[in-house]
């Protein structure tokens, strides 16, 4: 294979994972790379790990992809969130909203949570998007009134996995992509290279680079190398419950004795997910067993291995999702120009670990002082909650996931407290630094409830989109 | 807190206007110490755009600053002679052309490039077009988005701006005084530096004290010992020679780095003078070759006797340690190839502001400050290391030698990528972002043997009409813009000078 050569590449899986890669290498993809899709009929039960959550940028994701907004709000059950609602969590049981928010806003040059240790006040108490999600409300944030406080918020959506994936299946031009339905029954490999697979009925296929895209079983990139860290061992059990009207624009996680819950709200009916910690003992039916961790290497060979092949992180954030969408965009970035693949091998992998890590750090805050979940100790994390602790730093790596509001959110949440603020705090006035706090605070509490439930504003929205459909202005 | 800095030159300076501006009602006492018969290093007189940011924050009017500093615009470096002898090439403040289906520009261009003239990558930045005609406009000026993709940073006379500095803070407050550290005490238990005498007998005493002594370290190296990590392996230039001379007709907006047998020649164009020098590893030239070298490439006659420097490149094992923050050259030294010195001064500034120690001086405040240094440092060294080793250069001793080195992992990986499919390593902190890499890495004939191959995707006949838009939108651009001195009178940022002359 050398530019412009033909090649061929496979993806298999049934997921989430599966669906959305084969779109963006459709879209992405020189003609001379023929694309073939290895599709097993029964969907892959781990995209449950996704939690139903996904990050801001979903958006701009799948616009790429040429997948709009108002289609997902028409064609499935998706709805808005402005983050998760965690409950009674941890030994504190700390009630917080772990909201999307842009870059906070600096006073003299300093971030808001500093004045916030200085002010003794309550973070969420000015993120106008904590505020709508704990009152259920929802707008869309203003790109043409910056002034409003709404304008700084994010959103992101709560989905059903097999919806999402069957929107990104229709969106796929079929005489781009080969869609063989049917699953992998043998491999052949030699050392770190698959050779071919073998179908059901018998058909061999060959290819030169194998995307894994078959979930937590990793079927394909498990015959080339059994890397995979393990962190720990949990138990889910997810059950939808119908409900008159569609629930508020956030996420809830509640903490429990054997683990947590979580309700998503969709489109009149709630999205359930129980997690029961293994090691606590917590014998439970009709419950999957997942084993989180991460691989050291998702790409191996001729094999790349994306989505829960790769990593598996308990779904109480949206890493799951953020996770998928950078194996994507690292993909598409290291797509091989040749047979010789070290160079892509190496980078790809080199990132992977790293937004993995990164993700699993944030992950780990969240337990961290709390009860051992099965973390061991983290220089990385050190440094940021020492540094938090100490006055307020937020110390980052290189292109984390999670960003700086979202940590300073996580470590507000959590009760942690800075010792100290930023010096350059004490320059502004106290007195009408307060001030300014209070009318912030309470303009933001009315203007949260001022916003209508989400329920009434995606009937407004829907009723809307498909007025505008039916004259043809989409 | 009381804060003394001992060093009165750019970093000295900077720092104290910064901590004076910042943390006014929050440090007890500035003391500034300096002596005039210590003369100030001064190599660093071009920067990046980074430092717009430090002068906006301290409140400086631009045009004022620059009149009083002899200021000019800089929109890149030109660097002649690096990666063959007769190349050049501009790296500049900013990207190249603009992404075409979610694919950098650059990467179409690899590909246009197998199928004839496309041109440069020089004709897709405005930047680079305005430097070579010597015209100068804000980004903000331009009418398309193309013509508002570049930063721009100063070139001035180091020296000149210290003093602007120093009128600055001690308007703020930072008390000057004169003199020579002779002995330092220290606190025996804590290890601390408690207070320095100067040569008159006076003792000074402070909480904190920023060494902002140059190559000597007089207080993170003479009295801590805090110990030097020798990059010399990788960067071994050595001494350098400067001069200043009499300034050419135009006014260029750029600054030059002309790669020579034993190391590489600097040229920055300010509104009074030229400031000229030669970096040169003494293995391969003697101080006397190296000053012949200089003096026989400078625009117009020299203004004085050349200077010599020394030193050795790497950075302090600890850039804080104890009560002694080392900011400038007294915390490491990079040869000002890419302008990073006062770059260096500036994060080193930004940082300690961060961390501005509370009622005392706690380990984490050290430990995040050394470990945020240590990355800008080995980043902009990677980066430097990259000029020397991107080259088919093989016609001198210095040449050979690097054609052998071993590069460190971080730069050998980044080098691999480029070359394998012109991916670009990135990173979230640290000076130089993809451009500059791209930059460089073309300008020095580093051409991959790829490119993206999403590149394919996109309809080719489209691609070369948009690159041929890009063009055309910059040159345009250019040619209406004003020429680098015009630019300067109209924003009433020209001095007063008179042009300096050879006596």
């Amino acid at each position: 294979m050398s530019q412009q050569d033909t090649s061929q590449f496979l993806v298999f899986g049934n997921t989430l994972a599966a669906s959305m890669t084969v779109l963006a290498l459709s879209k992405a993809l020189p003609k001379s790379i023929k694309l073939m899709w290895v599709k097993p009929a029964t969907a892959c039960p781990s995209d449950l790990l996704y939690g139903g959550i996904s990050s801001p940028d979903a958006y701009q994701f799948n616009l790429q992809l040429g997948l709009s907004e108002p289609q997902l709000i028409l064609d499935t059950d998706t709805t808005f969130t402005f983050g998760t609602r965690f409950d009674r969590w941890g030994d504190n049981d700390q009630t917080w909203m772990q909201c999307f928010h842009l870059p906070f806003a600096a006073t003299s040059g300093v971030e808001l949570h500093h004045f916030m240790t200085r002010h003794k006040a309550s973070l969420g108490d000015f993120l106008i998007s904590a505020q709508a999600g704990l009152k259920g409300t929802f707008a869309h944030p203003p790109t043409d009134n910056l002034q409003s406080p709404l304008s700084r918020a994010e959103y992101a959506y709560h989905f059903e996995p097999s919806q999402w994936s069957a929107v990104f299946y229709d969106k796929i031009d079929k005489a781009r992509v080969n869609v063989i339905n049917g699953d992998i029954t043998t491999l052949k490999h030699s050392q770190d290279q698959i050779e071919y697979v073998q179908l059901e009925d018998g058909t061999k296929l060959k290819a030169d680079l194998f995307i894994d895209c078959s979930g937590t079983s990793s079927q394909l990139l498990v015959a080339l190398n059994n890397d995979f860290i393990k962190q720990r061992t949990v138990q889910l059990k997810s059950e939808t419950q119908p409900c008159a009207q569609t629930g508020p624009a956030c996420r809830s996680i509640t903490g429990t004795e054997s683990g947590w819950q979580s309700v998503t709200p969709l489109r009149e009916k709630n999205h359930l997910v129980s997690l029961y910690e293994s090691s606590l003992g917590y014998e439970q039916t009709d419950c999957q067993i997942f084993t989180l961790g991460h691989r050291k290497k998702a790409w191996q060979g001729n094999c790349v291995g994306i989505g829960h092949t790769a990593y598996v992180l308990e779904p109480i954030t949206p890493a799951p999702y953020i996770l998928l969408m950078k194996d994507i965009e690292r993909l598409l970035e290291l797509i091989p120009v040749s047979h010789e693949v070290h160079v892509e091998r190496q980078e790809y992998n080199r990132r992977f670990l790293n937004d993995v890590i990164h993700a699993e750090l944030f992950h780990h805050a969240a337990y961290a002082g709390q009860r051992e979940v099965g973390y061991g100790k983290c220089e990385k994390l050190d440094r940021k909650i020492t540094q938090y602790l100490h006055r307020g730093i937020l110390a980052s790596y290189d292109f984390e996931p999670f960003n700086e509001q979202d940590w300073a959110i996580l470590h507000a949440g959590l009760g942690r407290t800075p010792e100290r603020y930023d010096r350059m705090a004490e320059q502004v006035d106290f007195e009408q630094t307060q001030a300014n706090l209070d009318r912030m605070r309470a303009g933001i509490a009315h203007l949260a409830s001022s916003m209508p439930a989400q329920h009434i504003y995606l009937e407004k929205l829907s009723m809307y989109l498909r007025d505008s459909e039916k004259h043809g202005q989409q | 807190m009381r804060v003394c800095i001992l060093g009165g030159g750019t970093a000295g300076w900077m720092t104290a206007s910064a901590l004076s501006k910042k943390l006014k009602n929050i440090i007890q006492s500035i003391t500034l110490v300096e002596s005039e018969a210590i003369s100030t290093v001064g190599v660093g007189e071009a920067t990046l755009p980074h430092i717009r940011l430090f002068n906006e924050g301290l409140g400086i009017d631009e045009s004022s600053f620059m009149k009083k500093t002899e200021a000019t615009f800089k929109l890149g470096i030109e660097f002649c002679d690096w990666g063959r002898v007769g190349d050049k090439y501009i790296h500049p403040f900013g990207d190249f052309g603009q992404t075409i289906d979610g694919v950098a520009f650059y990467q179409h261009l690899l590909k246009l490039t197998k199928h004839g003239d496309y041109g440069v990558l020089d004709d897709y930045a405005f930047g680079i077009s305005a430097a070579k005609n010597n015209k100068f406009q804000l980004p903000k000026e331009g009418q398309t988005t193309l013509q508002q993709a570049f930063g721009y940073a100063y070139q001035f006379d180091a020296g000149l701006y210290a003093k602007f500095l120093r009128d600055f803070s001690e308007t703020n407050g930072v008390r000057r005084v004169e003199g020579k550290v002779v002995d330092t005490l220290f606190n025996e238990k804590s290890g601390d530096v408690s207070s320095i005498t100067l040569d008159d007998g006076q003792q000074i005493s402070a909480d904190l004290f920023i060494d902002c002594s140059g190559f000597r370290g007089v207080l993170i190296e003479q009295t801590l010992k805090s110990g030097y990590q020798d990059w010399s392996k990788w960067l071994p230039c050595n001494r350098a020679v400067a001069v200043p001379c009499e300034r050419q007709k135009h006014l260029s907006p750029y600054t030059r780095a002309t790669a020579r047998q034993a190391g590489w020649q600097w040229r920055i164009p300010l509104q009074h003078r030229t400031g000229n020098g030669h970096v040169y590893w003494n293995e391969f030239i003697s101080d006397d070759e190296a000053t012949s070298v200089l003096l026989n490439n400078l625009d117009g006659p020299a203004l004085g006797e050349p200077k010599q420097l020394f030193f050795k490149t790497g950075r302090r094992n600890h850039f804080w340690k104890n009560n002694v923050v080392a900011i400038g050259l007294s915390a490491g030294f990079l040869e000002p190839l890419e302008s990073t010195s006062i770059h260096l001064i500036q994060e080193g500034i930004t940082n300690l502001l961060e961390l501005f120690p509370h009622e005392n001086i706690s380990a984490l405040d050290t430990s995040e400050y050394n470990s945020r240094m240590s990355l800008q440092y080995e980043r902009v060294r990677d980066f430097l290391l990259l000029h020397y080793v991107a080259t088919k250069r093989d016609d001198s001793e210095m040449w050979r030698y690097f054609t052998n080195m071993t590069l460190p992992d971080s730069l050998q990986e980044k080098i691999a990528g480029w070359l394998h499919r012109g991916y670009i390593q990135r990173y979230e902190f640290g000076a130089f972002l993809p451009p500059s890499w791209v930059a460089v890495m073309l300008g020095q004939n580093l051409v991959p043997k790829n490119y993206d191959p999403r590149v394919d995707n996109s309809h080719f006949e489209q691609v070369k009409q948009q690159s041929q838009a890009m063009r055309a939108d910059i040159a345009g651009a250019v040619n209406k813009a004003k020429t680098h001195a015009d630019f300067l009178n109209v924003i009433g940022a020209a001095s007063n000078t008179e042009l300096l002359r050879a006596k």
